[in-house]
């Protein structure tokens, strides 16, 4: 057999989907994107700039009060703080991006 | 006519990007049946290919704003088919143990006549026969006579490297012909 009947015969291979596959994706599509749309969260740049204005103002805070209250207080404290709630910005920014590679995958 | 296609391609998905379910909708109706005959060399049923492939139009709808014009559409778009079936070959094989897709031929259906061979019993016989290929070898040929894919492209889709896509193609351009010769007899000569 040469190249052309080859590809004669592997065109009439060709499978074709069910009549309503195309209206059954577009269904499915539009469940997926009003169940999605109901548990949307903030984009991701609200969230970052969420993170560090919560860091910052709640480190003023924690040092204002407790430089107050606390007659030893060691400023690192505060310090160690914010470190941990960039902990947990860098932590809400992995599961982000993993969510999305298994949405890709 | 290459071009030509690329182009109507990348109007239609630039019209998806803005938000355009009616240029989805052609999308899918133009790439649905060549997508399910891709999945069907790597899943070989056709209902579960059928269902796999819906999840793909889904992903490929969501994942549509990343797509940067560097490849033609059709390359990306079978990229994620053929990803998603091998991932979905992988699950299965962990969960349920599969039949190998080397089935015994069934002799009884050879056809008793060349005028009796109809264009759909074409079909199903030169199926049947794409069925009886190693994955790879199916996948490649169909990507390479159906999707006219070049053998880059199939690289960038596959990953195969060329050498292994030229054995494959060279392979199973022989084999059909020998599974085609073995259901049909002479009558292979009348499928063209």
């Amino acid at each position: 057999m040469n190249e052309n009947d080859i590809k004669k015969i592997i065109k009439k291979s060709k499978v074709k989907t069910k009549a309503d596959f195309t209206d059954n994706v577009l269904t499915k599509l539009e469940a997926e994107c009003s169940t999605r749309s109901s548990i949307k969260l903030w984009p991701l740049h609200q969230i970052i700039l969420g993170f560090v204005a919560f860091t910052v103002i709640s480190g003023f805070l924690f040092y204002g009060l407790s430089k107050n209250y606390i007659p030893d207080f060691n400023p690192i404290v505060p310090l160690l703080w914010a470190l941990m709630v960039l902990l947990g910005l860098n932590y809400v920014l992995g599961l982000s991006k993993q969510r999305n590679l298994a949405d890709f995958k | 006519m290459v071009d030509n296609v690329a182009d109507k391609d990348s109007e239609l998905v630039h019209q998806v990007q803005n938000g355009d379910m009616q240029a989805f909708r052609i999308l899918v109706d133009l790439y649905k049946d060549k997508s399910l005959s891709l999945a069907i060399s790597i899943i070989k049923d056709e209902h579960l290919a059928e269902d796999i492939l819906q999840d793909v139009f889904i992903k490929v709808y969501k994942k549509i704003g990343t797509f940067k014009f560097r490849s033609k559409f059709s390359t990306w778009m079978y990229k994620i088919v053929v990803n998603t079936c091998y991932n979905e070959l992988k699950r299965q094989r962990n969960t349920v143990p599969i039949e190998e897709n080397e089935k015994p031929f069934d002799h009884t259906t050879s056809p008793e006549g060349s005028d009796k061979l109809t264009f759909e019993d074409q079909k199903a016989y030169i199926q049947k026969g794409m069925q009886q290929l190693k994955t790879d070898e199916a996948l490649v040929l169909r990507l390479f006579y159906l999707c006219e894919m070049s053998l880059k492209e199939i690289e960038a889709i596959t990953k195969f490297k060329a050498s292994k896509i030229r054995v494959d193609l060279h392979r199973g351009r022989k084999n059909l012909e020998e599974q085609l010769r073995q259901l049909l007899g002479d009558e292979t000569k009348h499928l063209l």
